[in-house]
């Protein structure tokens, strides 16, 4: 069963699939802010950290 | 008994890491995928675990990688490669010493000197930070007039970029090609087409299957043996001379080479770890003596 949040920064509703992790990543479906999972039960969503310099592979 | 797991540490979760954990769940082996964020280290481990390290911060991943090894421990990749691979100045340098086929390149430390290392490579040329990754912060020059404005922006920025990396503009085909290598063997290769001289996948290339050759597989092979990585991709142009390597990543991401090439990437490398795990625990290693640098071809300046 998904489960559903709200985006920190629009309110805009969020779907998440069932299997999220903590770490993961999730866009915005509203204004396209990339989100991070914090924590799943309850679930908490912050504004996901900025791509820096030495970022990558 | 073998009470290790492979664990694979990150910072954020991108597919990559969490196809690793999907793999490592289906084939029984013993694994945590871990947040290192907050963590403060020393940090608790096994001495049989095994660390496959994915943070997406180089440096962070580098940190990590040297204080595992620190207490004996074995990471994947070791620290040595990650210094390698994460400055394309040191890379360069080694595929040189190593008589790899590479675009030419001058490094230089002054706005004047590179400008004189433009001049002398010919435009255009490319501008890249020695540090970075998915095609960031990289530049071309058609002339002498842009090579002056990438180096006045460049001059303003950190330290970093006071070390100018410049290359020769290699004209491709439209696509350039990333091969993945495992501990030592060639897996399998992607070509990535994209109508921009910029052809990562992370920028919008298209991946298709790009079958490894004779010439590319002895190639890689010579890449190996110069930067002797667990895992790595190899980003590689082809000219009219032959195939040329661009650049090699030690945390590469793979999740468009994967249906692409029908090579189930994640899953061997998981495999990988694992045989790495049962080697070190059969023959009784608890401790990984090696030198970090052994063999990474960074030995030779390493100080005692």
């Amino acid at each position: 069963m998904n489960m559903q949040g709200n985006c920190v920064i629009c309110d805009g509703n969020i779907l998440l699939d069932e299997n999220i992790i903590v770490g993961e990543i999730v866009c915005c479906p509203d204004c396209g802010t990339e989100l991070e999972v914090l924590s799943v039960e309850p679930l908490e969503l912050a504004e996901a950290p900025e791509v820096e310099e030495d970022w990558g592979e | 008994m073998n009470n290790g797991r492979v664990r694979i540490l990150f910072t954020r979760l991108r597919t990559e890491e969490k196809l690793l954990a999907e793999r490592a769940e289906r084939l029984g082996v013993p694994y945590s995928l871990e947040n290192i964020r907050d963590l403060s280290l020393p940090m608790d481990y096994n001495e049989e675990d095994i660390f496959i390290c994915r943070c997406i911060s180089h440096f962070q991943n580098l940190a990590i990688a040297r204080m595992l090894e620190s207490y004996g421990l074995r990471t994947i990749n070791p620290s040595g490669i990650m210094s390698l691979c994460g400055d394309k100045i040191a890379t360069s340098s080694v595929l040189t010493r190593h008589n790899i086929p590479q675009p030419r390149y001058r490094v230089a430390f002054s706005a004047e000197g590179a400008l004189a290392a433009a001049r002398e490579i010919g435009f255009p040329v490319v501008f890249k930070p020695s540090t970075g990754s998915w095609g960031r912060l990289i530049a071309k020059a058609q002339d002498e007039e842009t090579a002056q404005s990438i180096i006045e922006h460049k001059e303003h920025l950190g330290a970093l970029h006071h070390v100018f990396y410049i290359q020769e503009y290699v004209e491709k085909p439209g696509f350039d090609i990333r091969a993945f290598v495992l501990g030592g063997e060639p897996l399998c290769a992607i070509s990535r087409r994209s109508a921009h001289w910029i052809t990562n996948t992370a920028r919008g290339a298209s991946a298709e299957n790009y079958p490894i050759d004779q010439d590319m597989d002895a190639l890689l092979r010579r890449v190996y043996e110069a930067i002797p990585a667990d895992f790595m991709a190899v980003d590689i142009f082809i000219t009219e001379q032959g195939y040329l390597v661009n650049e090699v990543n030690d945390s590469a991401e793979f999740r468009n080479s994967i249906e692409t090439t029908g090579c189930d990437i994640p899953a061997k490398v998981i495999q990988y770890a694992q045989d790495i795990k049962i080697k070190r625990t059969k023959c009784g290693i608890k401790k990984d003596k090696r030198a970090p640098y052994k063999g990474s071809g960074l030995d030779e300046h390493t100080e005692s």
